[in-house]
């Protein structure tokens, strides 16, 4: 009598031990893979803010040859004020896309100033703002990398028992809206 | 991968009740199947297929066979130079073309799959070439970003590169490249001395001090056990392996962990060691 009952003890206590570790190690891994998302999109935004930090050298470059465009300039600084105050990721993607937009058009205007083409400091911003678009392009398409791993890890089904008690929900993915979804093409 | 994915569910059906799959349940697992090898097939279209990495190592790859032995010798003790003095890994690769891919998903991914650069430092730098497209690209490790802006790299190709490229002489060009950004590193915050710092980490370091006391602590022990007639030349010997055998492991190998550093099998090149980059650097092109 008393020998099994403390068998059942044991054997209960066993289970609890290793659902116990099992849910640890689960929750944690999907801490991790929920870091390497906040990790990934900290880095488009670090990119979008050396984007942001460009765009008034740009400008008053360009300024310099064109100052009658006022048009664009207008664009771009609302544009890029609405960056400023994005906070989410939608958010962000659909201010990211007006920047893109005016960007695109300020790069139209160029083209009718050839000396502005040739200007040395045009020139370096051309590099560093194509250098950027770049990196942007990376850093979504490796947050859209990490984003995916991370659903697809707390929806399957030991995980997802885990992912529902600790609340973790699935991510948006970086999609950029049709039409601007094709980045200002900085090539003279 | 999408083998075993495929595998597991038909040969447990099978298992269960050999005799009545139905058609209707056959064929919606042909589906399936089908369904994962054609999406498998998609996402692997997604990424360009890039050369594997060198074996041995080698910083100048001109799989696109652009230029003669001589130059490709030049140019790899130039860039072993550079890579000797402030530890960069200059990669050059030239390819015969792109598969259809841009310059740099092109490179990005080179980049990624070769791993230039320590991993640590990701100090690599990688020109690519791709010969039937006509385009350069310099895709700078996320180390070396602010030694070299993209601004001066697209001076680069512009000044240095294109300009030979257009004559038919590219290892006029690269040479002149690898000069110009060796310059710019040197005057840059890159010290030689970095290099041998890190190696020697706090983490080694303690390591060594650990096996260290462990080892003299399990030689006092059996030396006691077996009394002062053990074998006195054995276990001296045993004291004095230990802090040689960590010491070049320390040192070489502990900055490319994957990268299976072996320094010296071609006299220079220790091999990629898994430096990163995010799509920085600048392109051009001479076609």
């Amino acid at each position: 009598m008393k020998k099994s009952g403390l068998a059942v003890l044991v054997l209960v206590l066993a289970i609890v031990a290793v659902l116990g570790i099992g849910f640890v190690s689960v929750s944690n891994s999907i801490i991790r893979s929920e870091e390497e998302v906040n990790v990934s999109w900290a880095e488009v935004q670090n990119q979008y803010q050396r984007r942001y930090d460009l765009i008034p050298n740009l400008v008053e470059t360009v300024k310099g040859y064109a100052a009658h465009e006022e048009e664009v300039f207008t664009a771009i600084a609302d544009a890029r004020a609405k960056l400023g105050g994005a906070q989410t990721v939608p958010e962000t993607a659909e201010a990211v896309n007006a920047v893109e937009g005016a960007l695109s058009r300020l790069l139209l205007v160029v083209e009718n100033y050839p000396e502005l083409k040739a200007d040395a400091s045009f020139r370096d911003l051309t590099y560093e703002l194509s250098g950027t678009e770049n990196r942007i392009a990376v850093a979504r398409q490796r947050y859209n990398t990490s984003v995916q791993s991370y659903n697809v890890k707390i929806r399957t089904f030991p995980n997802s028992i885990v992912a529902g008690m600790r609340g973790a929900v699935p991510k948006d993915m970086f999609e950029a809206q049709t039409g601007a979804s094709v980045a200002p093409e900085v090539k003279f | 991968m999408p083998m075993t994915r495929l595998r597991r569910p038909r040969t447990s059906d099978g298992y269960r009740r050999p005799m009545h799959a139905s058609p209707a349940r056959l064929w919606s697992v042909v589906v399936c199947a089908f369904a994962v090898v054609l999406f498998c097939s998609l996402w692997v279209h997604g990424q360009p297929k890039v050369p594997a990495k060198p074996v041995p190592p080698r910083l100048i790859n001109d799989l696109a066979g652009m230029l003669t032995s001589a130059e490709t010798q030049e140019i790899e003790e130039r860039l072993l130079a550079l890579n000797e003095a402030n530890g960069v890994q200059f990669a050059v690769v030239t390819v015969p073309d792109m598969g259809g891919y841009s310059i740099e998903e092109y490179s990005v991914e080179l980049f990624q799959k070769w791993g230039i650069g320590e991993a640590k430092e990701d100090n690599g730098l990688l020109l690519l070439i791709a010969d039937e497209e006509g385009r350069l690209r310099f895709e700078t490790g996320y180390g070396l970003e602010g030694d070299l802006p993209d601004a001066f790299l697209g001076r680069v190709i512009d000044e240095n590169l294109v300009p030979h490229f257009v004559e038919g002489d590219p290892a006029a060009g690269i040479v002149e490249a690898v000069n110009t950004i060796a310059l710019r590193l040197a005057g840059g915050e890159i010290e030689p001395s970095r290099k041998e710092e890190k190696s020697l980490s706090p983490d080694a370091l303690a390591a060594i001090v650990f096996f260290a006391i462990v080892i003299v602590y399990l030689i006092v022990k059996s030396s006691s056990r077996k009394g002062p007639s053990g074998r006195p030349p054995k276990s001296g010997g045993g004291v004095r392996r230990p802090p040689s055998t960590p010491g070049p492991f320390m040192g070489r190998g502990w900055k490319g962990p994957s990268g299976g550093s072996s320094r010296g099998s071609s006299g220079g090149f220790g091999g990629f060691g898994g430096g990163r980059s995010g799509g920085g650097g600048a392109s051009g092109g001479w076609k």
